[in-house]
Order: structure tokens, then sequence, then C-alpha cells
């Protein structure tokens, strides 16, 4: 029971925290509401499919900036798809920083792609990280009634 | 809404329809995270949805199962197919509303979207509370497009971007630049939803009953017309219409629905004054997600003053018609005027505006725009803010140069009209910007179809007293408006004949003294005609002569055989092709219908109905005026001098 509740707390703790921080914003609220007794664990698998996709693109990414001469239209819509996947979870940062590298693709500079791309890649283990250790506390402290939401 | 069996069973045990809950909704995106975001939101409106992150499959299904679903919603960037495509042929063979989604929100990917007959077009990630609205593209189009559908889709060729050139009510059918106007109108529009909702059951059957869509051909449009002029405009009412038409396969279900956008249009052109800023035009669906400023209609549109100055200017608008700007669609305009006389109007591109307008898909065939012999019909490619894309009129536009010293003074009022020239029909009726919206709207018809414009403008060879039988006509008011049929550009036909003449009749209104200038540059003759029209006009100013031109129109109206009646709003919902003709019934601008050639059947009737909504009373009061006029003094006569010229001299 104590334990049980003080591992909901954490749980709440991490996620009040993760908002704060900056790592997800309100588009992450919304899947959470989208989650119910029907759909248990949807966040989650969305999540994951975030995770599939996204490590597709990060490779194709890497891929083409290996390329010389870099192509900024291809690079630019790898992003965006990146940029898009990452927006309809909440990723915060990681939508910030694709942002960034999209701007430098449109000015063609490829020196400044390589160096964004690696925050994006950074941001992105960063945030999967916290996703994947929240995610398992959550599942550690069992179902619950959700608490009241405070984002 | 009535439950039909097509619904997918979400019908209480009384049989009522809980729509927009089961509303079936297919969705499409490749990416895997956000495709499942939008079905969870979307079955969190409770909204019964099919997923599938293949374009081709999505085709597959939608074709196999024409009519298990309501709408589909589709990412912009795909894989396998391009998204637009997908928009495009949902739209051209299925008829069913589309939305796009897209992480990319740039104005020209927006525009894109609404000229390929999108909807709406909404910005990654999805919301929910845009989400919960979606279902009202889908009432939209059942409440004002009550077509066979495959007729339709035959007919019709994709018009793209239909969509955005929503029909008055349904302006929203096309992704809304955001902008107030287009809320304003959306909002009309759907307060005036709602109140024929409220009076009619007709309409409660019309909007929740899958009826077989009726084809409002070009004659059918005529006899309709026709007998709404015997009844009485006020008097009209769907029973008795149905009964003076006396055509069997339409209910008088059909006939209130005709009825209604008939009337929308007329309002819209009376309004359009008002609306003067085409930013208000939103073709799109009220998500007004779309910024208006895709619109470069905007501001166009907003000079549609008055119906009653509009039609005054409409007029002149035609005549000068349209400001050069509507480069594109002056050009058709004087494109259409080729054949013919030198529709002094033609080359005016009916709408500055147009040119604006980008949402004009209008295609103006303008090129097309026969005039007729007899009225060198202008077609103006009114539609010009649409005619971005169609405007093949620009060719026609010879000598833009001189067009546009015309045009430049009208552009207040060709822009609304731009929407629809179709060639012979003038609809200019007044205009209101309101029409313009709406034809604005329907220009977002699908980019590939440029429509035709053809201009009223022949009207005003018409009236410049190309010689032809115009004048009698004239004054006969028998403006026999071919119903365009000739669509793109050939609008020569005998229609032109009419069309010419409601042109005339636009012409003389529109003649307003603003455009009369520049014309004055050109056509000398047309000086005095011009003073004779300025009477004309002012009288239309009056209100009065608008009145005899609103004979005219609606004689033409009578003879308009509205291919399709495609009410603009549904124009613009469906985005499909037909989006045609909305022609901005600006008796002054010679709103050439803009009937895309592929749609011409349906072009005409747009344009037709739009033409003859617009402003109907204020044609009337201008064809008494000018009957008097004339009586004084021909007006069509070789006073006006007008040669025919070729178009693209005129402009």
């Amino acid at each position: 029971m104590e334990r049980n509740n003080q591992l909901h707390r954490q749980v709440a703790l991490m996620r009040q925290s993760l908002f704060d921080q900056g790592y997800l914003d309100e588009q992450f609220v919304q899947l959470e509401e989208l989650q119910d007794d029907t759909n248990p664990n949807f966040v989650e698998e969305v999540v994951t499919l975030y995770y599939r996709d996204s490590a597709r693109l990060v490779a194709s990414i890497e891929q083409a900036l290996d390329n010389r001469p870099l192509d900024f239209n291809r690079l630019d819509s790898y992003m965006h798809q990146f940029k898009g996947s990452s927006s309809s979870i909440g990723g915060r940062k990681v939508k910030a920083e694709c942002s960034q590298f999209r701007e430098y693709c449109r000015t063609g500079n490829g020196e400044g792609c390589i160096r964004t791309f690696q925050q994006v890649k950074r941001e992105y283990a960063t945030l999967r990280k916290k996703l994947e250790a929240y995610f398992q506390l959550a599942r550690q402290a069992g179902p619950r009634d959700t608490a009241s939401r405070s984002t | 809404m009535k439950v039909e069996d097509k619904k997918s069973g979400l019908v209480n045990e009384d049989g009522k329809d809980r729509f927009p809950v089961g509303m079936r909704v297919l969705a499409v995106d490749d990416d895997a995270s956000c495709l499942k975001v939008l079905e969870g939101m979307l079955r969190k409106c409770r909204y019964q949805v099919t997923t599938t992150n293949e374009a081709v499959m999505a085709l597959n299904m939608l074709r196999d199962k024409r009519n298990k679903f309501d709408l589909v919603i589709s990412d912009v960037n795909m894989p396998d197919m391009d998204g637009f495509k997908l928009l495009e042929l949902v739209g051209l063979e299925l008829d069913l509303p589309v939305i796009m989604l897209s992480g990319h929100g740039d104005t020209e990917l927006v525009m894109k979207g609404i000229t390929h007959g999108a909807c709406d077009y909404l910005l990654k990630p999805a919301r929910m509370e845009e989400l919960k609205n979606i279902w009202q593209h889908v009432v939209r189009r059942k409440k004002f497009e009550p077509k066979e559908r495959s007729k339709f889709a035959d007919v019709v060729k994709p018009l793209d971007g239909s969509g955005a050139g929503e029909y008055g009510p349904v302006s929203t059918s096309n992704v809304d630049p955001n902008g107030k106007p287009n809320k304003k109108r959306k909002d009309q529009t759907e307060d005036e939803e709602e109140d024929s909702e409220e009076n009619g059951n007709e309409n409660d059957d019309l909007s929740t009953q899958k009826k077989p869509r009726v084809v409002w051909s070009v004659d059918l449009h005529r006899k309709f017309v026709s007998a709404v002029h015997q009844l009485g405009f006020e008097k009209a009412v769907p029973k008795k219409i149905l009964d003076l038409m006396n055509v069997e396969g339409i209910t008088r279900e059909n006939v209130a629905s005709h009825l209604q956008k008939y009337r929308l249009y007329l309002k819209r052109i009376s309004n359009g004054a008002s609306q003067a800023e085409f930013g208000d035009f939103h073709p799109l669906t009220g998500s007004g997600r779309l910024s208006s400023a895709s619109y470069p209609a905007g501001g166009m549109l907003g000079r549609l003053s008055t119906p009653a100055s509009l039609g005054l200017r409409g007029i002149t608008s035609s005549g000068a018609y349209r400001t050069n700007h509507m480069q594109k669609f002056s050009s058709s305009m004087n494109a259409v005027g080729t054949t013919r006389t030198a529709n002094p109007f033609q080359g005016i591109p009916t709408s500055l505006e147009l040119n604006q307008l980008q949402q004009a898909n209008v295609k103006a065939h303008v090129g097309e725009f026969t005039i007729d012999k007899r009225n060198a019909r202008v077609a103006t490619n009114l539609s010009d803010a649409r005619a971005v894309t169609g405007v093949s009129s620009n060719s026609l536009y010879n000598s833009p140069r001189s067009n546009q010293g015309f045009l430049q003074g009208n552009q207040v009022q060709t822009q609304d009209i731009g929407g629809f020239v179709s060639g012979p029909y003038f609809v200019d009726k007044s205009r209101s910007n309101d029409m313009w919206h709406g034809s604005v709207q329907l220009s977002s018809f699908p980019s590939s179809n440029p429509l035709p414009l053809n201009g009223t403008m022949n009207l005003d060879q018409r009236s410049m007293g190309s010689s032809s039988s115009v004048n009698p006509q004239f004054l006969e008011g028998r403006i026999e408006f071919s119903s365009t049929g000739t669509m793109s550009g050939t609008m020569n036909d005998d229609r032109s004949d009419i069309k010419c003449e409601a042109g005339l009749v636009n012409i003389v209104q529109n003649v307003n003294f603003g455009p009369v200038q520049r014309w004055e540059e050109q056509f000398q003759n047309y000086k005095q005609n011009l003073s004779q029209n300025n009477e004309m006009n002012c009288l239309v100013p009056a209100g009065g002569s608008a009145g005899s031109v609103s004979h005219i129109m609606g004689q033409t109206n009578a003879h308009f055989s509205p291919n399709a009646e495609v009410s603009l709003p549904s124009l613009l919902n469906s985005g499909a092709p037909s989006a045609v003709c909305h022609a901005e019934v600006d008796i002054s601008s010679m709103d050439s219908i803009i009937t895309s050639g592929e749609n011409n059947p349906f072009e005409q009737t747009k344009v037709q109905d739009c033409i003859f909504d617009a402003s109907y009373e204020s044609l009337d009061e201008l064809m008494n005026v000018i009957k008097r006029e004339h009586n004084g003094m021909p007006l069509m006569d070789a006073d006006l001098g007008f040669d025919p010229y070729p178009l693209g001299s005129c402009i």
C-alpha cells in the first residue's frame, strides 16, 4: 500500500519533471487522455511506434549526411518526417532541434546540419531514456486511478 | 439525419441517426505513430475509424467500398503516393470530403490543398478540438450536393481544388485560409444551413437522406429558373417550382435544395459587396486553418461592394475588367473574346481580383472563350481569382496592358466576379462579393480544370453595339444565355448570344464610369456608349436598373440550362471539378461563367446558377433600365462602335 502509493507518487513526480524540463509538451497530455480502459497502454504503444520510426529515420539521415555533396532536400524531407513524429508524441526538445536542422537545410548550411544533427540525436536519446524509465516505473506502480493531471 | 444502411448501424432504437457519432473515417498516414495518435483521437470522437499507412491501399479500400466511408483524412507527404494526388482522386472519383494533414503549414501547401479539393487542411499534430468538428464537411457536402455521384463523377472531370471554391454556404469546403472573412462566411453559411434545416423538413430530408443525386443539367436549371421567375422570386416554393418544371425524376427535395443554393447564390451576390475582402472568402471549410494568406484574393473579394455597387461595378468591372491583375483571368477573358467581337470587356479580367484570388482554380480557359459571334462572349475569366491555374485565358489576354488599364478601374469588382466567368454567361449579377467568394471558392476547383471564363464579355460586345442582334435581344431582354455548354472556351455558340446580352447588360451597367474611362482609350465609341451606360449605370446604382438587368439575367436564366447545378457550395465542398461556374453573377461583371472545359456541363450550370442568383433582382432592374435607355438610344448599337476586336487587344 504505502509502497504503492509511494511509487505512484514517484511516477507523478517523474512525469511532472518531464514537462517542467521541457522534454514533453501538451501533445503528450492529449495522448494520455486517449488512454483509457479500452486502451490501457495507448501512450506506450504510440511511443513504441515512435521509436521504431525514428530509428529508421535517424539511420537514413546519418547515411545522407555521409554523402557528398549534401542533398538538402532529402535531408529536409527526412527531418520533416522526424519532426512530425516527434511532435505527435509531444517530444518538445527533439522537435526544436529538428526545426533547427531544417533551418540549416534551408540555408544550405552543411556544417550547421551536421552539428545540429548531433544535438537531435542527443535529445532523442535522452527523451527515449526518460520515457522508458517513466513507463517502467508506471508499470511497476501498477494500474491505479489516474491522478489528476497537472500539466 | 436519417439512418441509412450506409451508416454503420449507429442508430438508436428509435431510428435516429447519431451522427456525427459513428461517422466513418478513413485515416491515411505513412508515419505509424502519427497514424496511431490520429486513430486514437478519432476514436475518442466516436467516429468509426479505419486506418492504413499506404495511400494505394487507401484508394483501393475506397474504391471497393465506395459507400462505406464518409470522410478521408490523409497525410500530405507519403512515400507511395503524393497526398495531393490521393486527394484529387478521391475527390474526383468518389466525391468524398478529404481533409489534409501535414506538418507543413505553409501557405502554398495549404493553397495547393485547397485547389486540389481538400475540405480542410490541418496541421500536425492533430488536435482533438479540430478533429471533433470534421464531421461538418460531411454534412455540408450532403446538404448541398444532391447529385448523382456517378454522373457527377463522369461529367465532372476532376476539378482540382474545387474544394477551394466552395459555394457560399459551404464555402468551407475548401480549406479556409485563416481569415475572418472566411469564418464569417462560414458562419453565415452555417447559419443559413441551420436555417434551412429548421425551415425545411425538406432540408432535413436532403441532408439526412442519401438520395440518388440529381444532376442539374443546363436544361433543368433553365426550367428551374424560368419557373422561379414565373412564380416570382419571393413566391417560388419548391412544390410550385416542381410543378411548373414538370420534369420527371426530380423530387421536391431536389428542387428545394437547388432553390436554396440559388438563393444563397443570389444572396451572396448581393452580399458580395460587403465582403470586401477576399480573405473572407474562404472557400475552404471553416477550419480556418488555412491562413487567409493563402488567398491572395483576400483583398479582392473584399472589394465587392454592395450589390448595387457591385452591379455597377460589376459591370464596369466587367468592362473594366477586371483588373489587369487578374492576369490570369483577364487574359482568359480576353481570350474568350477572341472570337468575335472584340468584346471590350473581354479582356477584362473579370476580376482583377481574380488574380489575387489565387484560389481561383479558375481554370479559366479563357483562351477558349469563344466569343459568340454575336455576343462576343467575353468569357471573362471572372473567376480570376481562381483561375490561378486555369486561366488559360491569359493567353487570350493579349494585351494585358490595355486591359489592365481598364480593369484597374474595376478591380474592385472584378474580383468577385472573377470567379466564374464562363464564357457566355455573364452572370455577374450583383456579384456581391459573396458571389465571388463563392466563385472563388469554386475556383478552387481542382486546379486541373481551368474553367474557361467565358466572360460575359461577349455581352460587352453586344452592348458595345457590336451589331449583333444583341441589341434587339437585349432589349427584349431575351438574354439567351446559351448555356455554356461550351464551357471551355467554346462558348461561341449561340449560347453566347445570350451571354452577350447578359453581358451587355452588364456591360452597360458596368460601364461604370471608372472603367469607362479606360475604355475610352480603347474604344471611342465605347465612350459614347459608356455614357449611355453610365446612365444606365447610374440607374443601376439606383438599384432600379438593376432590375432590368436582372430581367435580362432572369431571362437568360431561363434559357440557361444549367448543366450541373453545381451549387457553388457543393462545388466548393466537393472540390469536384464541377466547381464550375460559379460565375458570379455580376451583372456588370461579365462574370463569365468559367466553366472548365471538362466540367462544362457542370460549370455552366453553376455559373448559371450563380449568375442568376446573383443579383437577380438587380438584373431585373437593370434590364428595365436598360430597356428604357435603349428605347431612348440604342445601346447596343454600333455606337458603341466596338468592332469585334480580338480579345486580346481589348484587354
